[in-house]
């Protein structure tokens, strides 16, 4: 049983590795938040603090792997997804990040997330964007759960469940 | 006054000579090919094709635009005088990169999932033939010398060399990680790896290969005339590199538009331009100072995978 599991699990590796389809998806969110940019893009930053603004995810992990940041989120629905920190700008306010592997039905996902002025000193506004593929890349019949829809329902439910709690800490802190 | 009016002579004179950039641009999310007036900033037809269109060659003979739909396994042929569709060709698969023969007598068609490359006859526009070649075969350019097809093959980190005439495979050489755009000028192929964030270049006389490091996924690259500099779009960093081909290195970023793909060259113009997936959009660059001029909304999710410049 155990071998099996092994193998299963090998096979979603090797997928998440090589797989892409030639079409990419795309994910774009935005809110608005009623707190300065610096305040907002503070949390935004930090990379191993997502789970005070994500209520998908119920723990996190950072580790050093090298020159690499990693951070291994459990999700809430079950299963783990190891990310990987591109780059942190401070001048754009803008935080690139990648998924390495786990749980979630994508392949090659990039993404990064914006903090942007508002319309006053006291707002701001926060873009969180995503590339990436579905999991099968071969022709039709796509297995249930490898599709684009999938892959779309996944990334958007993670932006709609963190973007408002992300407003709603930032503007009580 | 009468020098007025000579004055006034040579500059219609002139303007009726002048070239006029028209771009075609494949837009994967509308399922159509924005036609855009690159002088006059506009978007003049908006052309339904197939689902998910990724790859253009432009044939200049007959003026037809061939396009890949990687999302229904077909070939749209496109006249560009009319900017109607002429014929669609279903060839199944995967379609991605595609390219012209040195002589416009064949396009080449890759097919991503079946590892083949399909051989479009641009007379009768039908598949003549059909070949295997590596995994996941992705970028092709010919030389302009009616030698070789390079193909750049994504999961096995090559590129292969074909002999154009009896399509025999001459070289396979050893690239980066997911080898995807490819270049060709002067005895020097320019192939993007994507997951190594770098470009190799290869001089197909010696076979000898050198690696430069540029921006985040690098998608396309294309060269000046001269060879002085290359240009790669770096999807993940909303710029390009232009590497300077005496020093080896980045020398410079340019900002364009959000994760641009497709990028090509008018050396008539002066002009590079870059097709933008994230944005919507193509952006427009002045080639001689290296500088970014403006930005043109066209259909979404635009690739323009290829060749997709031509000159009215």
């Amino acid at each position: 049983m155990k071998k099996i599991i092994t193998g299963i699990f090998l096979i979603f590796i090797s997928f998440s590795v090589f797989a892409h389809g030639p079409s990419p998806q795309k994910v774009e969110k935005s809110i608005t938040i009623s707190a300065s940019p610096d305040k907002v893009w503070a949390i935004v930053k930090d990379f191993g603090g997502f789970q005070k603004w994500e209520p998908l995810i119920i723990d996190i992990k950072v580790e050093k792997k090298g020159e690499d940041t990693l951070r291994t989120l459990t999700l809430k629905s079950g299963g783990k997804v190891i990310e990987r920190l591109k780059g942190i700008d401070d001048e754009a306010m803008k935080l690139k990040y990648e998924i390495v592997e786990g749980a979630v039905p994508v392949a090659d996902y990039n993404s990064f997330i914006v903090v942007t002025k508002g319309s006053n000193p006291n707002e701001s506004n926060v873009t969180w964007v995503g590339r990436f593929y579905r999991v099968y890349k071969l022709n039709p019949p796509i297995p249930a759960g490898q599709d684009d829809e999938s892959a779309l329902k996944a990334v958007n439910e993670i932006y709609d469940a963190g973007l408002p709690a992300l407003k709603k800490l930032a503007e009580s802190k | 006054m009468h020098k007025n009016i000579l004055l006034l002579i040579l500059y219609l004179l002139l303007s009726a000579c002048s070239s006029l950039p028209i771009a075609y641009i494949t837009n994967q999310g509308s399922d159509t090919v924005s036609v855009v007036d690159i002088k006059n900033k506009k978007v003049t037809h908006e052309i339904t094709v197939g689902k998910g269109p990724v790859g253009i060659a432009i044939s200049l003979k007959q003026s037809y635009g061939f396009i890949t739909n990687a999302n229904d396994g077909s070939v749209d042929v496109l006249d560009l005088h009319k900017n109607n569709l002429i014929k669609k060709i279903k060839v199944g698969g995967t379609p991605v990169g595609i390219t012209k023969s040195t002589y416009e007598d064949y396009i080449y068609v890759s097919d991503w999932v079946n590892n083949e490359i399909f051989i479009i006859e641009t007379k009768s526009l039908t598949v003549f033939k059909k070949i295997t070649v590596g995994k996941s075969p992705s970028g092709m350019i010919c030389d302009n010398k009616g030698k070789y097809l390079f193909i750049s093959n994504r999961d096995e980190n090559t590129i292969e060399i074909y002999n154009q005439f009896d399509l025999s495979l001459i070289k396979k050489i050893k690239v980066g990680n997911h080898p995807y755009g490819i270049f060709f000028r002067k005895d020097l192929l320019f192939v993007v790896n994507v997951l190594d964030n770098s470009i190799s270049i290869v001089d197909t006389n010696t076979f000898n290969l050198e690696t430069i490091k540029v921006g985040d996924h690098p998608y396309g690259v294309v060269s000046d005339v001269k060879n002085q500099f290359i240009f790669v779009t770096n999807t993940q960093d909303d710029d390009i590199s232009v590497v300077d081909l005496k020093k080896k290195k980045e020398i410079k970023k340019i900002k364009v538009g959000g994760n641009p793909e497709g990028i090509d060259i008018d050396e008539i113009n002066n002009l590079l331009i870059t097709s933008n997936w994230r944005s919507d959009s193509i952006s427009i660059i002045d080639l001689v100072k290296q500088e970014y001029l403006y930005e043109i909304k066209t259909g979404k999710q635009s690739r323009s995978f290829g060749q997709f410049i031509k000159i009215d």
